[in-house]
């Protein structure tokens, strides 16, 4: 595929350039800012598409971007336009016929916007980055070729950064990186989660323990609760005692009160406000009437004018006015000179166009709008429309005489031979002939053989050959799988079972040995020690009641308690079994916390023994299902005569075996293959030979050397033929571009005459001469407009001065109107002084009306209030009056005693009723004297000696509810954990979480390591299968571009690895790392051609797009490039942009190139 | 006489929502618990809507969970019902089988567990209909039970409750599969199943429905997940209506993708995505796999660095209206096929490569190769029972290769 012909119709700063690729090799040159950037993507957006958020929308909007294309290939032709669409953006030259996608695809050969941007494009920058990648990659052949071919410029750092960003994830020894913490996670979380989880067992244990301290606890309650009802009412006679005293002193004090008066509770403090009030209002009364006379004395002093007053609104007018007319008197004189000026101007510049004109006539010489608006639009047209034809003119004869290059080129080109045949038979031999899959088929089925036995002696178990390991029947992989989960799991709770046993045990020994300790310490008496001994002196307390009560003798009862006690008298018996009960007791009380610790030990000794049972039996049930898995994994493998190893070995020895299957069909195929290759050469061979007769002896060899030697005959022929056919397109297009200019040319001359005959009339029209040049014409007309303008200022100014005169005028009479009727002294004073004087006079009048005023509102009120006061104090006197009545008290004196009396009878009342209150709190519910009966009945002198008894019985079992309560509280404690909570669902969850996060750290790991390993591999293949011709090239080139600095390139073994290197003329080795960044550049660029030529040496030819390479050659070295890709042409179309002129110039010199410009 | 009733199953109290990692912005509190609060919701909503009784089909806990705290969180909702005076009917699935909780903790008496030793017809009185089922007692039960249960009685509405792969129903565990013939010779009206997680009604004559679990738990449990009111009217007729109640919803949102979407498109079209996905959510919470599948530039960019995009969409998705948890970013390619433009050159020899590996030969053991320690330090250092990514499976592999050529864009010119 060519490209002959871009047209630019509308994109970027474009719109109808067109670009026409003549020779195979063309210079695409543009100064900065040209638009080259534009040009190279228009050809990619051109062949794929414009991509959705294009830059170069700048100047056409998206919908009107429009790339043309001609393309020219093997198969024939193909134009189109390019739209901006996802559906038909492909159109015909009139932009609305469809063309068919699938056209432009097939022209393509496949080529994706990728490929041709990176293998058949290269830039400076890449140029750069890819030498610098040499240096980096010393030299390792494969990358070398692999990346130069590719445009992949940093292959090594590609490598480096894919390993290094999968160590980052993972490494087998290194234990800080990102999967090793994720398992770590995983673990501590596993044991957070093994820590929260409560077994059922551990449960049901819980909660019987539990009812049964609540039981206890209820029993010791009810005990409590009896003692503290009688304490409690002992306790509320003892308190009642004094108020019960207290009540009855004043029940005989209230006796001698009961007929005095009762005045009600607030009489004292009515007597008190209404005195006080009385003794206020006399005092108010006598203020005020001072007040009044100050006042009348103030208002005699103040004198207000009222003709004064009543003239405000005018006079305030006038002296606001008075600085606005002092202003526009000296304005006014200025304005008066400055017209006088104007108008001396105006007239001197109209006598200047016609001499003796007066000023009123100058309004005349305005030409009108029309005839000013079409001089000032031709004047400007005629220097580009000369310039035009100038510029036709020059193309014109510079494509007649590249007309007559083209003919002179025609006539010595040599006759084109017929090798259609020939043609037809190479290109079949190359698709059916591989010779690299033969030599790659042989090598890799040695090596496949000696592989195959090396896996086969290596694998255990199995002596046979690889076709009976085939045939073999094993297990599947899944069945496999699921043996090894299923003996870890037996394993697992095998283990699972024999550490809860130990576990068990040890927590029983640990028990039974702090048992024994604390036992050992001392005898430490127990509940049950108790029990016993005050059984022991119930005993005896009933032996000696039936002794007393019955008289009896020698009961049975007796004899028991005697033979326990082992005394003989009865009375001794039970005095010895009394101390002991108390001595237990009193010693429980005293060691409580060690009877406590030794009642929960038994308690956990029981449970642990139980445990252990209970896990004992787990673990045989374990161990005969890990038997049992055991014997169903042997018999899966009876089959095959073999006897397993565990399941996570057999697993690898499917694996290995899988392989060695796998390679010995591979190796089968790869056999079957070679043979019919060796059979189709030997026919195409002898096929060759018959038609390479016409054109010379038949070379020796097979049917590789036949090939070669017709495509280069193939080769030589074609070359003829492209070139004819070259310059023969280049010849036609060139007459077209003739033809056309000629056209242009025409039409630019007639445009300038139209120009002439217009602008004559125009000049006529405005009543100049028609010979005036445009300058002239405009400097005239500006002088007239410039003249209408000062005249329309003039008038303006005259009205502004006339208006000025009038408003002082009207001012000075305002004044002296005023001055008459209200002060005519000020009469012989200027208008704005006089008016000054009386706007003085009228802001004192002002004040003091403001003064006087205030005065007279303030008598008025004083008077009222003093109206108020005497009505007060009246008030007052009738109110004391009907309190005197009210007590029955002539007056103020025997009003205050009766007052007195009435007072103490009432907190004599008040006093028995806080007593009866009193008793009411403790008596329980009962009435007052009831509860008074109950006190009576009491011995006073007794209730400490009782409550100090039940007091001491109330802390002994106060401890016996302690114990318990510690015992429920630590159960308590223990059944917080099992109340639904949801600590170990939470850890499940997180759990979950990072095993999530884990399994997308595996997935990254695996991508990278993946990419890095299929990178690899496809470089070592790339090398083996394109190393000679692509390095035999390359070397040639690199020699041109150094200019002989270089001979050759040679590729070295050196650790391992083959690396590159270059000869100098001399026979001096130079590695990558010792070459200077100039030859790096030249040696990658010779890399890329080479490859480009390689592929195209197979592949239908594409462009190859070159930009601005070439920045850092010098001439020679620049020339030596130039005609490198000048020779890569004869094999593919190359595009050379750039935006250096000499680059051009060393191009012309050296090639047949054809230079575009942008 | 008319009455409700609801019918649920499969609500594995107090197991994990799958793979919802932590990170910032992650909302993990509304993610704790889901199948807690989601069994709260199931008890509310039978309040409301006034239920004669609730049926559970089996599955009530994990078969390998020990804490009890499990089972007495479920007795404590358990005794709401009780306080509203709604019985529960509860058949045994094979997770219950193994579970010890069943028999060892104090079940109030409004509780009522199938018998496992034979057919149970538990009749009920005030609604003038009969339930019939049978507990399991082993994990696994490869026989159809059904065959003994009694038949259906005459003039009475009979509800089969049965845990169960019926026929027709894929993708789960085999257990006590049976077929809808042998169903329908009960002559019950209505069979309330368990056992498959996904909503399901396999007949309507009579109705043999499968209400699907309460709380979807994996990406593979996408949608509303919840429980079927049961209505039955006079005459016997039923009508069906499923109401949510999943607190965290799943969903897998496919972005498709091909050469013109651009690099930068794909926070915009995964935010979209997301706010669609959000819209229909009724204010739930949401567990998001991002599935991007196709090829072009988008796709390239994707799989050249996920970890960077799956980053910046969680930070977009803490902008939507709802919490949302981004589970996943999936990669699927669906490259076009090649032309003949791949017989050579060094790309042509890369895919070809990757044509090769992917047809699982003998390279495909020597990449596998490369991961034998990573696979051994995952075999060492997995919790047992813990589930993880086999760096050797040859699907994990394929996966990794599809996003070769993006992983080595940086290095293009």
């Amino acid at each position: 595929m060519r490209l002959d012909v871009l047209d630019l119709i509308a994109y970027g700063p474009f719109t109808g350039t067109r670009l026409e690729f003549g020779h195979p090799f063309t210079i695409a040159y543009g100064p900065n800012e040209a638009g080259k950037t534009s040009t190279l993507r228009a050809l990619e957006d051109g062949l794929f598409g414009i991509a959705p958020q294009t830059p170069e929308s700048f100047v056409h909007a998206y919908p009107n971007l429009r790339i043309g294309m001609t393309l020219s290939s093997n198969s024939g032709g193909l134009s189109f336009i390019r739209r901006k669409a996802n559906k038909q953006p492909l159109r015909a030259a009139d932009d609305s016929t469809v063309v068919d996608d699938s056209l432009l695809e097939r022209a393509l050969h496949g080529i994706t916007r990728d490929t041709f941007t990176n293998m058949f494009g290269i830039s400076h920058a890449a140029l750069v980055r890819g030498g610098r990648a040499l240096a980096e990659g010393q030299g390792e052949i494969g990358q070398l070729l692999f990346a130069s071919a590719a445009g992949l410029s940093g292959l090594q750092a590609t490598l480096a950064r894919l390993e290094a960003d999968a160590a980052e994830l993972f490494t087998p020894r290194a234990s800080s990186k990102v999967i090793h913490q994720c398992l770590r996670e995983l673990q501590e979380n596993g044991l957070e989660l093994k820590r929260s989880q409560v077994a059922i067992a551990r449960f049901q244990e819980n909660q019987k323990a539990l009812q049964q301290a609540v039981r206890d606890l209820a029993a010791r309650d009810e005990k409590i609760e009896d003692l503290r009802r009688e304490s409690e009412r002992l306790g509320r006679i003892r308190e009642a005692l004094p108020t019960i005293s207290l009540l009855r002193q004043t029940q005989l004090e209230f006796a001698g009160l009961v007929a005095a008066v009762v005045l009600p509770e607030d009489y004292g403090s009515r007597l008190e406000a209404g005195e006080s009030r009385l003794q206020v209002a006399r005092q108010a009364e006598a203020g005020l009437q001072d007040e009044l006379a100050h006042i009348a004395e103030a208002i005699a002093r103040f004198y207000v004018p009222a003709d004064v007053l009543a003239a405000d609104e005018a006079i305030g007018a006038l002296f606001e006015e008075k600085s606005s007319i002092q202003k526009s008197k000296k304005d006014c004189d200025r304005r008066v000179a400055e017209l006088a000026e104007l108008k001396r101007g105006l007239l001197e510049q109209a006598q200047r166009l016609q001499p003796g004109m007066a000023l009123a006539e100058a309004a005349q010489l305005e030409p009108g709008l029309l005839a000013r608006n079409r001089i000032q639009e031709l004047a400007p047209q005629v220097p580009r429309l000369e310039a035009n034809l100038e510029a036709f003119d020059r193309s014109l004869d510079d494509a007649r005489r590249k007309l007559a290059e083209s003919e002179a080129t025609i006539a010595s080109l040599p006759a084109i031979p017929e090798t259609g045949g020939l043609g037809a038979l190479v290109n079949r031999a190359r698709r059916e002939l591989d010779v690299a899959r033969v030599r790659e088929l042989r090598s890799k089925i040695a090596s496949g053989e000696k592989t195959l036995q090396l896996a086969l002696r290596g694998l255990s178990l199995w002596h046979g050959s690889d076709e009976d390991l085939e045939a073999l029947p094993v297990p599947e992989v899944e069945a496999v799988e699921e043996y090894r989960a299923a003996l870890q799991d037996a394993g697992a709770a095998e283990a699972k079972a024999r550490e809860k046993l130990a576990e068990a045990s040890q927590d029983q020994v640990l028990k039974q040995a702090e048992r024994e300790r604390i036992v050992g310490l001392d005898a430490v008496p127990t509940l049950a020690t108790l029990a016993d001994a005050r059984e022991l002196r119930d005993l005896g307390w009933t032996a000696i009641k039936r002794v007393w009560k019955n008289a009896a003798k020698d009961e049975p009862a007796e004899r028991d308690f005697l033979a326990r006690t082992g005394q003989t008298d009865l009375a001794v018996s039970y005095e010895v079994a009394v101390r002991d009960a108390d001595q237990v007791a009193d010693h429980i009380r005293e060691e409580g916390d060690r009877v406590n610790r030794l009642m929960i030990l038994d308690s956990e000794i029981t449970r642990l023994a139980l445990r252990c049972e209970e896990a004992k039996y787990g673990l045989a049930e374990a161990r005969e299902n890990l038997d049992a898995v055991l014997e169903r994994w042997r018999s899966a493998w009876a089959d095959c005569g073999m006897v397993p190893e565990s399941p996570s070995a057999m697993l690898t020895w499917l694996r290995r075996r899988g392989a060695i299957v796998e390679q010995g069909s591979r190796l089968r195929e790869m056999r079957y293959e070679l043979k019919a290759m060796d059979e189709a050469e030997t026919a195409l061979a002898t096929e060759l030979a018959v038609l390479f007769g016409p054109f010379g002896a038949v070379p020796p060899g097979g049917a590789t050397d036949l090939l070669t030697a017709a495509e280069a005959v193939l080769s030589a022929a074609a070359e003829a033929a492209e070139e004819r056919r070259t310059v023969l397109a280049l010849r036609q297009a060139q007459t077209a571009e003739i033809s056309r200019i000629e056209t242009k040319v025409a039409e630019a001359r007639e445009r300038v005459s139209a120009w002439r005959r217009e602008w004559a009339a125009a000049l006529e029209d405005a009543g100049l001469e028609s010979t005036a040049s445009p300058v002239a014409a405009e400097a005239y007309l500006n002088s007239v407009r410039d003249i209408i303008a000062g005249l329309n200022k003039a008038k303006e100014l005259a009205e502004r001065i006339s208006k000025m005169q009038a408003d002082a005028e009207t001012f000075t009479a305002g004044v002296a109107k005023l001055v008459a009727r209200l002060s005519p002294p000020l009469g012989g004073l200027e208008p704005e002084a006089a008016i000054v004087q009386l706007h003085r006079t009228l802001l004192e009048a002002n004040e003091n009306n403001k003064l006087l005023q205030r005065e007279n509102k303030r008598q008025r009120e004083t008077q009222v209030k003093l109206n108020q006061a005497a009505q007060t104090a009246s008030r007052c006197v009738a109110y004391l009056d009907a309190l005197y009545r009210e007590a029955a008290a002539p007056d103020s004196q025997a009003a205050h005693e009766a007052w007195a009396i009435s007072t103490r009878r009432r907190d004599l009342e008040r006093r028995m009723g806080e007593y009866n209150a009193r008793l009411r709190l403790v008596s329980a519910g009962k009435t007052i004297e009831e509860f008074l009966a109950e006190a009576a009945s009491v011995d006073a002198d007794s209730i400490a000696g009782c409550l100090e008894e039940i007091e001491r019985q109330a802390a002994f079992i106060k401890q016996e509810r302690a114990e318990v309560e510690t015992k429920r509280r630590a159960l308590d404690a223990e059944a917080l954990a099992m109340r639904g909570g949801d600590q170990a669902a939470t850890a499940a969850q997180r759990a979950s979480g990072i095993a999530g996060r884990l399994a997308g750290e595996v997935e990254q790991y695996v991508r990278l390591k993946t990419a890095s390993f299929v990178l690899r591999k496809a470089v070592e293949r790339y090398r083996d299968r394109n190393q000679g011709p692509v390095l035999e090239a390359a070397a040639i080139l690199f020699a041109q571009l150094t200019c002989g600095s270089f001979a050759a390139l040679r590729v070295e073994s050196q650790e391992g690895s083959s690396r590159l290197v270059g000869v100098r003329p001399t026979g001096q080795i130079v590695p990558l790392a010792g070459m200077s960044d100039g030859t790096l550049d030249q040696l990658y660029l010779a890399l890329r051609i080479a490859s480009v030529e390689h592929y195209f040496s197979v592949h239908e030819p594409a462009p190859f797009i070159v930009d601005d390479v070439l920045l850092n050659f010098d001439d020679t070295r620049a020339s030596a490039a130039l005609a490198a890709l000048n020779a890569l042409s004869a094999k593919t179309q190359v595009i050379f942009f750039t935006h250096h002129r000499r680059l051009v110039e060393l191009a012309a010199s050296y090639t047949q190139a054809t230079v575009c410009e942008l | 006489m008319a009455f409700r009733f609801v019918h649920a199953a499969d609500i594995h109290l107090d197991s994990p929502l799958l793979s919802l990692d932590e990170y910032p912005g992650a909302p993990l509190e509304e993610i704790r618990l889901a199948t807690r609060k989601a069994l709260g919701k199931l008890v509310d909503f039978s309040i409301e809507s006034e239920a004669a009784f609730v049926v559970i089909a089996g599955d009530l806990f994990d078969g390998e969970w020990r804490d009890c705290n499990t089972g007495l969180y479920f007795i404590s909702e358990m005794r709401r019902l009780r306080d509203a005076g709604i019985m529960a009917y509860i058949a045994l699935g094979n997770h219950d089988a193994a579970n010890r909780m069943i028999l060892g903790l104090p079940w109030p008496d409004h509780i009522h567990f199938f018998d496992h030793k034979r057919p149970e017809r538990i009749p009920l009185p005030g609604c003038d209909a009969a339930l019939f089922s049978q507990s399991f007692r082993r994990q696994h039960v490869e026989e159809d039970l059904t065959s003994t249960w009694p038949v259906g009685d005459t003039g009475t509405f009979n509800v089969g409750v049965l845990h169960t792969s019926a026929s027709g129903a894929a993708g789960h565990e085999l257990y006590a599969p049976c077929s809808l013939d042998s169903l329908r010779s009960r002559h019950y009206q209505y069979w309330a199943l368990g056992h498959i997680h996904t909503r399901t009604e396999l007949a309507r004559e009579p109705w043999v429905v499968y209400p699907g679990n309460i709380q979807g738990r994996s990406v593979r449990e996408c949608g509303p997940r919840g429980c079927y009111l049961v209505d039955v009217d006079d005459t016997g007729g039923v009508s069906l209506e499923f109401e949510p109640l999943d607190v965290v919803r799943w969903q897998v949102l496919p972005i498709p993708l091909d050469e013109r979407a651009a690099p930068c498109d794909l926070e915009v079209l995964a935010q979209g995505a997301i706010e669609r996905a959000v819209a229909e959510a009724e204010g739930r919470t949401l567990a998001v796999r991002i599935r991007l599948e196709g090829h072009g530039p988008a796709w390239n960019r994707a799989a050249g660095d996920p970890l960077d995009l799956k980053s910046r969409i969680r930070m977009l998705a803490q902008e939507a209206a709802v919490p949302v948890h981004i589970e996943k970013l999936e990669l699927v390619s669906r490259a076009p096929s090649q032309t003949d433009e791949s017989d050579a050159g060094p790309m042509a020899e890369l895919r070809s490569l990757i044509h090769e590996l992917g047809q699982d030969g003998g390279l495909m053991v020597e990449l596998q190769a490369q991961f034998a320690d990573l696979k051994s330090k995952l075999q060492a250092a997995a919790p047992a029972g813990q589930e993880w990514v086999d760096p050797q499976d040859p699907e994990v592999l394929r996966n990794a290769l599809a996003s070769v050529e993006p992983l080595l864009e940086g290095g293009r010119e």
